[in-house]
């Protein structure tokens, strides 16, 4: 049966249903009984039809939403069917719900009382001298050792390998542990992104997942966590996947690149890099002291004290200080 | 095997009281445990194994020897679980809570203790006890008792944090005090390590008055530390303001304190208190043991069965090193893959096998083939799987050990026998094995070598000098040398023989002298 | 050594401390604010047709009907309301937001089913001879309230109060506006009005539900499902709309007390007025109410849990009690000072009020302790709302039990008493259950962290 042959009958059941109370004033139940009754059938045609129209729109099972239809509109006779149409009306034209506030406003943190401690912290200036110092007590060394866990890996690593070897158990198995964790934590890195590396659908991505791996191997290096022929090998790696991601624009990677080339002994290559880092846009505090380096090697000590008195004009070089200082005496 | 199926008994001779080892989990300790049952067949063994959760365990790795007449299983922390059961508030022991806040402050004193509160305070675990689970669960008193503790000495702030590791700690105390008290009669105890075993024979052997013999193979506080120090998830919750960066976690300290209270117990019940090694005996002398009770028995091998196996070499030195052992944490097998990768570089045609069931630590086995696969090792590395020592050491040329823990290790001797030199760091009696103990020994020479822990490079150095053939012969033959004249099985089996003789013919002590709460002047005397 | 695998992370499983609670809670308070708007509605267009309409016994019985339809409406879906707004809660914090649209049809629909089924046997027997329209009119208007309770509480629930408000008051505008329209038809023109004012309400709610959770599934009955009912909620929401109702069914059928209006329906007029007045004078302490118990008491709430669930210390997580603590003394207190306030203009303005009525001032000493009632029964929402939050859902039925045992007892007992007793059942019932209430929350607060840690 058509749509328009269903509202019909529906709106000549409800019309019906609607005559029968206009032309009989009388209080029986009957009226009451017939009038639910014709009502009740248009509401089951109502069903069908909003069902029909919506064309297996409606989401879920069809015969539950019949029946939500017909109960609704049926047991609220006349109104229950204008809400069914004026539902029918109205949901498409609902706009979708907008985002909510963007801004939060959040409050300060609180503060936990307990055991704050403002003493007891451990003082001890030449950390490394007294955590070798195997006649220290090993309680104390132990508590040094665990300060040193919020030192940069690069100083700390060193000192956590000499501890490998040394006489207490307990120092040995903690220094391992500290070591052993920082080095999981890169690898797990490495592993996750030579799979990306892998997997990578476009050159972007595997350009991308090429320069964090360079990145992470070179971090192996930094942190002095790979030692002996496996720095070599990290170094090898890190430059295999920088070389394969090296980009012209960027300063930093051609920097990184001499660098690595520096820790592989190929020094003509590492200058190249580290002057195009030059060229590039890095200042040259960051890239002046590795060209020094080299011409050092060559033994061109009037290049080094030129780069490095070039430096001079450069404020806070602190850290270099000493090393300005005797080359601008000799 | 299903529980169903396990040897059942209504007494035997001794009760073997085993944490977390044989039958279920294979590796050294396991092995030494079955030789030792093995060995001798007219004893009839009880065996108690304590797990932690019955899900961490699959099938037995072992057949059971027909002289084991009992066995049964215990998970200790299975029952934690419990959810959405309606728990009614209840008020607790005060008595024996009292009792239990001054044995925590005893333990908190220096200098010797006097574990006799202790021991009293255990016994009243057991069923029909004033200490009951129930009440440390749910009752007041324990709610009191802990939050007070917390206020007063724990510096970690998370108290949920500290409030669990105090139920999962004490938790199986109740447990054990159960099995203590269920277990069929036995005329001696043998626990294999301190700890939960530890405390559960102790408990037996001052509520039965039976003998208790301690072979200690690591030491168990010191491998907990390890797990402690290698764990990342106890989790330190101090903020910066909070943190006073040199002091290790609280938990960890609260768990390392909670197993050297269950050593000392285990400790002064023991008698014998056997150790593998002398650096080990002397540990335990420092954890509590009283020096007049210890001595070592070392690990012995079947010299007759393996020494079959030098026939089936090849002529040439296989260019093989191979791990064998579980692919787990403390045996460090990235330092051994890492070594592999130098070791590689310098000669192309060696090989690195690993030996071992890689279930126990799936996550670790993981990051090894990951690390294995990351250095490009690709087929020169392999992960054998458990092997068996018969068909495997005719193949290998050096047995390496890369530990960072271990105490006497078998797959050195049983190299050894076998005709195959020893690469190791220097752990446990691993210099001993190498170098020799005393004049006589070292005389015979090096039998491999030792490098330090986790240095892959001088791993890797060590091993390519050690598969020089001069290097190779010369140690052979000191290993050889060594095992048979040291290390031999029966050996061993004649002084446990002596141990088990004493411990059976032993006068059982009567219920009244070895009532927990015996007067302490007497137990000082008793010995 | 092999020793036991040490990962007790695995063990350590705090996360099951206790289940997140949501504000479910709120549903009390929004379950009898509604009530109350509509209350002023009937009796604004009783005070606005008063002079002008028709004979006035009919706007007696249209306020009379409404009032039944109410409290029977508010009743039969008392089982349902905090059963289903619990549900709602759980499913949004799985995230499982689809099934609440699909999940309030479901509802709708059984309650359309049940009380539209209730509605016409009712109105074949008891109502039986009345007029055809009248009858249509009470059925629509009794299945539409029943609805409009559900999804009321499912927007309270969801927090949606400014949306609650509107849209009550435009349905009541709707109401007021139609009734007076309507006025020629009498009773019947009436009765429509309130109706089509309530059809545009719900219409307008539902709308509201539509928009903001968008389902693929229309109609859904995991309501239903055995472990999403809670039966201790059905059995709290019953007891406590008897409750509330007890006293005044009594003097409607006590036959000294009251008269039969239209039908089946009575009332009592010396009872009812002063009654429903007396709720009028309890907005301002819903209101500070609200805003006490949202503001502050959830707030530390949220904290002392967020403490004891991700590792606060234990002394922050007493402090978090503590200002719980804090925070209900408070709100209890401040809705204390803002009743006494609404008592003392109760006390000025009523003599005046009871006369525009036309009720004998006899009754003012029952209007005044009336409202001493309500305003106690504002301080009993709050603490059951506390109760909710804690999720002590058996405390909370004792409450309830206690509350509607005590209102019919003495009531009764107060009928027996005499006139000069009026009022003072329903009074003494709430004062009991506050005071009860209030033991067992000390109680309750006192040994909080206990029962939280170690009651699992």
């Amino acid at each position: 049966m058509s749509q328009l042959k269903l509202a019909c009958l529906a709106l000549l059941f409800e019309l019906s249903a609607g005559l029968q109370l206009l032309v009989s004033r009388s209080q029986s139940d009957l009226l009451f009984v017939s009038f639910l009754l014709t009502h009740l059938l248009a509401s089951a045609v109502l069903a069908s039809l909003v069902l029909l129209s919506l064309h297996g729109r409606v989401p879920g099972s069809r015969r539950r939403t019949w029946l939500f239809i017909f109960s609704l509109s049926g047991f609220i006779p006349v109104l229950g069917m204008v809400g069914v149409l004026l539902g029918l009306v109205c949901l498409p034209l609902l706009p979708a719900p907008g985002s909510r506030s963007r801004f939060h406003s959040l409050s300060l943190p609180a503060l936990d009382p307990h055991e704050y401690q403002q003493t007891g912290a451990f003082r001890q200036a030449g950390l490394g001298q007294f955590l070798r110092n195997d006649r220290a007590p090993v309680e104390q060394r132990l508590r040094a050792l665990v300060g040193l866990q919020n030192a940069p890996a690069r100083f700390s690593s060193p000192l956590l390998r000499d501890l490998l070897s040394a006489s207490s158990e307990d120092l040995r198995l903690l220094a391992y542990g500290m070591l052993e964790t920082r080095e999981k934590r890169l690898n797990t890195e490495i592993h996750t992104w030579r799979l990306a590396w892998q997997d990578a659908g476009s050159e972007t991505a595997r350009r991308a997942a090429a320069r964090r791996l360079s990145a992470l191997y070179w971090e192996t290096i930094y942190q002095e966590l790979a030692q002996g022929d496996l720095r070599r090998h990290a170094a090898e790696e890190s430059l295999r996947f920088l070389e394969a991601s090296l980009e012209d624009a960027d300063a930093s990677l051609h920097l990184r690149h001499g660098r690595l080339l520096h820790e592989l002994g190929r020094n003509e290559a590492a200058e190249a890099a580290y002057r195009r880092a030059i060229e590039l846009g890095l200042p040259a505090p960051r890239v002046n002291p590795y060209l020094a380096e080299l011409a050092f090697l060559r033994r061109d000590f009037a290049e080094v004290r030129r780069l490095l008195m070039s430096l001079r004009e450069y404020p806070d070089q602190r850290r270099l200080e000493p090393v300005l200082r005797f080359w601008s005496e000799a | 095997m299903s529980e169903q199926a396990f040897p059942k008994a209504a007494e035997a001779d001794v009760a073997l009281l085993l944490e977390g080892t044989f039958p279920y989990v294979s590796g050294g300790v396991s092995s030494w445990v079955n030789q030792i049952i093995r060995a001798f067949p007219h004893i009839r063994f009880a065996l108690v194994f304590l797990g932690s959760r019955r899900s961490d365990y699959g099938e037995p790795r072992y057949a059971l020897p027909d002289n084991v007449v009992h066995l049964e299983t215990h998970f200790m922390h299975d029952d934690l679980g419990r959810h959405g059961i309606e728990v009614a508030p209840r008020a607790g022991n005060m008595e024996a809570f009292a009792r239990v806040v001054a044995l925590h402050e005893a333990f908190r004193q220096k200098g010797t203790p006097d574990l006799s509160a202790f021991e009293a305070l255990a016994s009243e675990l057991m069923p029909g006890g004033s200490l009951t689970s129930e009440d440390f669960l749910h009752s007041e008193q324990a709610w009191g008792f802990i939050s007070a503790n917390y206020r007063r000495f724990c510096t970690d702030p998370s108290f949920v944090d500290y409030f669990w590791t105090v139920r999962i700690m004490h938790l199986p105390l109740w447990m054990l005090a159960r099995v203590a008290k269920e277990l069929i009669p036995v005329r001696a105890l043998h626990t294999i390590s301190t700890g939960y075993a530890g405390f559960l024979g102790a408990l037996l052997a001052r509520s039965r008055g039976i003998p208790l013999i301690l072979s200690e193979h690591g030491i168990y506080t010191k491998e907990r530390k390890i797990d402690l120090y290698q764990s990342e998830w106890i989790r330190d919750n101090r903020n910066v303001f909070q943190k006073d960066s040199t002091e290790l976690s609280y938990f960890r300290t609260m768990w390392i304190h909670f197993f050297e209270w269950l050593g000392r117990m285990c400790y002064d019940a023991a008698d014998p208190i056997i150790a593998l090694y002398e650096n080990n005996r002397l540990r335990q002398v420092a954890d509590g043991a009283r020096a007049e009770r210890t001595f070592n028995i070392p690990n012995g091998v079947a010299i007759g069965r393996l020494s079959a196996l030098r026939a089936k070499r090849a002529d040439h030195i296989p260019p093989v090193l191979c791990l064998i052992g579980r692919v787990v944490p403390i045996k460090d097998v990235k330092t051994f893959i890492r070594a592999m990768r130098i070791l590689l570089n310098r000669m192309p045609e060696a090989e690195g096998w690993i030996a071992g069931p890689e279930d126990e630590d799936p996550g670790y086995a993981r990051e090894c083939r990951e690390l294995a696969e990351g250095l490009g090792l690709g087929d020169r590395f392999r992960f054998l799987g458990f092997q068996k020592i018969d068909e495997l050491m005719p193949k290998i040329g050096i047995t390496v050990l890369s530990s960072i823990s271990e105490a006497l290790p078998l797959v050195i001797l049983e190299g050894y026998a076998a005709g195959v030199p020893a690469l190791a760091t220097d752990v446990g009696s691993c210099r001993q094995l190498v170098y020799g103990l005393g004049e006589e020994d070292r005389a015979l020479g090096a039998a491999g070598r030792v490098v330090g822990i986790a240095d892959p490079q001088a791993f890797a150095e060590a091993a390519i000098e050690l598969l020089q053939p001069d290097n190779w012969h010369a140690a052979q033959a000191a290993g050889i040398a060594r095992v048979e004249k040291y290390y031999a099985d029966y050996m061993m089996f004649d002084r446990y023989r002596e141990v088990y003789d004493r411990a059976l013919t032993a006068p059982v002590a009567s219920a009244a002298e070895a009532a927990p709460l015996r007067c302490p002047v007497h137990r000082k005397e008793g010995g | 050594m092999a020793g036991i695998g040490f990962e007790l992370r695995k063990l350590l499983r705090k996360d099951t401390l206790l289940g997140l609670l949501q504000a479910y809670a709120y549903a009390g308070v929004i379950g009898s604010g509604p009530w109350i708007l509509s209350i002023v509605g009937i009796l604004a267009i009783g005070l606005l047709s008063h002079a002008v309409v028709v004979p006035g016994v009919q706007i007696t019985q249209f306020q009379v009907s409404v009032t039944w339809l109410i409290a029977s409406s508010l009743i039969l879906t008392g089982a349902v309301q905090l059963a289903f707004t619990r549900f709602i809660s759980d499913r949004l914090f799985e995230h499982r937001d689809e099934l609440v649209f699909s999940g309030l049809n479901g509802v709708l629909m059984l309650t359309a089913l049940v009380a539209g089924g209730l509605g016409v046997v009712l109105a074949l027997t008891l109502f039986s001879g009345m007029g055809v329209v009248y009858r249509l009119l009470m059925l629509s208007g009794f299945v539409l309230l029943c609805c409009i309770w559900i999804t009321t509480i499912l927007l309270s629930g969801l927090k949606r109060y400014g949306a609650i408000v509107a849209l009550y008051a435009g349905g009541y505008a709707v109401v007021v506006v139609g009734a007076l329209l309507a006025r020629p038809w009498g009773l019947e023109g009436l009765l429509a009005g309130f109706v089509l004012g309530q059809f545009l309400l719900f219409f307008g709610m539902w709308l509201l539900v539509v928009w903001h959770f968008r389902s693929p599934q229309f109609v859904s009955f995991e309501f239903t499902r055995i472990e999403t009912l809670y039966p201790s909620l059905m059995a709290i929401g019953f007891f406590y709309n008897l409750g509330v109702w007890a006293d005044k069914f009594i003097f409607w059928f006590f036959p000294d007390t009251s008269s039969a209006i239209i039908g089946p329906l009575r009332a009592s007029v010396i009872y009812d007025l002063p009654v429903f007045m007396a709720y009028l004078f309890i907005i301002p302490g819903m209101a500070v109410f609200l805003v006490r118990i949202e503001t502050d008491f959830v707030e530390y709430y949220d904290r002392f849990y967020d403490a004891v669930r991700s590792g606060g210390s234990l002394a922050y997580i007493e402090t978090m009690r503590d200002e719980m603590v804090y925070a209900i003394r408070q709100g209890l207190l401040e809705i204390a000072k803002i009743q006494t306030l609404a008592l003392l203009v109760a006390l000025v303005a009523g003599p005046a009020a009871l006369r525009a009525l036309g009720i004998s001032e006899l009754y003012l000493s029952l209007f005044y302790i009336q409202t001493v009632g309500a305003s106690l029964q504002v301080g009993l929402l709050a603490l059951l709302n506390v109760f909710f939050y804690l999720d002590q859902r058996r405390i909370v039925l004792m409450l309830t039990l206690c509350f509607a045992l005590a209102n019919f007892l003495l009531t009764l007992v107060t009928l027996r008493l005499g006139a000069g007793w009026y009022g003072y059942g329903y009074c003494a019932a709430t004062l009991l259950t506050l005071v009860l209430g209030l033991y067992l929350l000390d109680h309750k607060l006192d040994h909080l962290e206990y029962e939280t840690f170690m009651l699992q």
